[in-house]
């Protein structure tokens, strides 16, 4: 206990490493996710293809092993980021994979025929995605998206094997000097459930206020 | 700015060794073995575990139910690396000490068996109100009753999601290399500290993780084609 109260000031810059860093990627997967799955579903093979690949490859492999070839490999080509700086490209780039597959069940669900109507109307692609694809999509993808967001706090925990100082790296610090290891991992880990508790929450009051909107339109 | 070398980006070639992976072939293969061995005990274990949790769930006594919805929420909410060090370096303030493999299997199954647990739940749920009825009115024991007659039934609706977990649980045993297993992730990271060619030794491995889920999304595929409700 005396140990964590000594170590509080690093849990807490590592809290914040944490979050700060779940948010850029959180951010940065989000965006490029959704547009290369509306490339993927208007660009034809040549696009959605290697995309195929690049998801099944980066949803099948540990991000542990995508934060040590960040971390490891790129160095020896020559782009060196840091720990941190690897950190982050090796979750983006695992993000960036699931909100692909998220994003384009989202699309897939757009009825074919209101994109077929917007032709026949001779709508343009941006006013179509605009004013009909994008609401639908983000409506839709809402629930997967932000379930996904918040179960994917989670897997920052692994970025200490990078030497990291976030929140699972400082308790192991603290471990070594502490005779109660029990209750510091037991800290970190309330650390993350607190974050993906309010992750949850987040969701479930976007849920309620994107699913009134639908079906008969009446609001409770 | 990001501290890179891009000069050195393009002009470099990079000549890759690929004598490392040759060389080190039987250390693979072992730690294949040691990986897919730490996930099959995990994947038999966590069911065992689960099945019960999923009983408690839905159970008459508050205590159990209480019990086992605190179960799966923690084990959802938290870590996996963070019950992992828990199994590891955790127990042994109560005087446990757990051979790392052992903790890394601990650790998994635990957070294994909490997700199950809800596959199975639904499953069970899911398998009509009136199979139970009728199994009380026949007076079969409730053990009996599951065994030969409800789960069966279940299995349709749980067979799916719980081999979709399994890509999750493939990922999972990485992190056991984090509490001292030989398993691949960790032979890879104690390959590249002394042989220092990260780039063939990581692609190897890689390719080795892909091919194992490969495997697992077959294994999906036939239950998902096995089970799947005919119309």
């Amino acid at each position: 206990m005396d140990v964590f109260i000594a170590q509080f000031p690093r849990f807490l810059d590592a809290t914040w490493l944490t979050i700060w860093m779940f948010v850029l990627v959180t951010t940065v997967s989000t965006l490029i996710g959704a547009t290369l799955a509306v490339l993927a579903e208007w660009a034809g093979k040549p696009v959605s293809l290697p995309l195929s690949v690049y998801s099944w490859v980066f949803r099948g492999l540990p991000e542990l092993i995508v934060l040590l070839g960040c971390y490891l490999a790129l160095p020896a080509i020559g782009l060196d980021l840091g720990s941190v700086g690897s950190a982050i490209l090796g979750f983006t780039l695992v993000g960036i994979a699931f909100q692909l597959e998220i994003f384009r069940a989202g699309l897939n669900a757009v009825d074919k025929r209101i994109l077929e109507a917007t032709r026949a109307l001779g709508m343009s692609w941006w006013l179509t995605m605009r004013r009909v694809v994008l609401p639908q999509v983000i409506r839709i993808a809402m629930p997967a998206w932000a379930t996904f967001l918040a179960g994917n706090v989670k897997i920052f925990a692994v970025a200490s094997a990078v030497a990291v100082t976030e929140v699972m790296a400082v308790t192991r610090q603290a471990i070594a000097v502490s005779d109660q290891p029990f209750f510091l991992i037991m800290v970190a880990a309330g650390i993350y459930a607190a974050i993906a508790s309010i992750l949850m929450v987040l969701e479930a009051i976007l849920s309620r206020r994107f699913s009134t909107r639908y079906g008969l339109g009446l609001r409770r | 700015m990001i501290p890179c070398k891009w000069k050195q980006l393009w002009d470099k070639e990079v000549a890759l060794d690929w004598t490392v992976v040759t060389s080190n072939a039987p250390l693979f293969v072992s730690a294949t073995l040691n990986t897919v061995a730490i996930a099959a005990a995990t994947i038999v274990l966590s069911v065992f575990i689960a099945f019960p949790l999923a009983i408690m769930r839905d159970s008459r006594f508050g205590f159990l139910r209480w019990v086992s919805a605190g179960y799966s929420w923690t084990t959802r909410a938290m870590p996996t690396l963070s019950l992992l060090f828990l199994a590891y370096y955790g127990l042994p303030q109560f005087g446990i000490y757990l051979d790392p493999v052992v903790a890394a299997i601990t650790g998994l199954t635990v957070i294994a068996a909490g997700y199950n647990m809800e596959y199975i739940r639904v499953g069970l749920q899911a398998v009509p109100a009136g199979q139970y009825e009728a199994c009380r009115a026949l007076g079969i024991p409730l053990s009996i009753a599951l065994r030969r007659l409800i789960v069966p039934q279940a299995m349709r609706t749980i067979l799916p999601p719980l081999t979709s977990n399994l890509t999750l649980l493939l990922k999972g045993s990485a992190l056991a290399s984090l509490v001292a297993v030989t398993e691949l992730s960790g032979q890879a990271m104690a390959l590249i500290s002394y042989t220092y060619k990260p780039i063939e030794i990581l692609i190897a491995v890689a390719l080795i993780y892909l091919c194992l889920n490969g495997v697992l999304v077959g294994v999906q595929r036939l239950v998902e084609q096995r089970y799947r409700l005919q119309d």
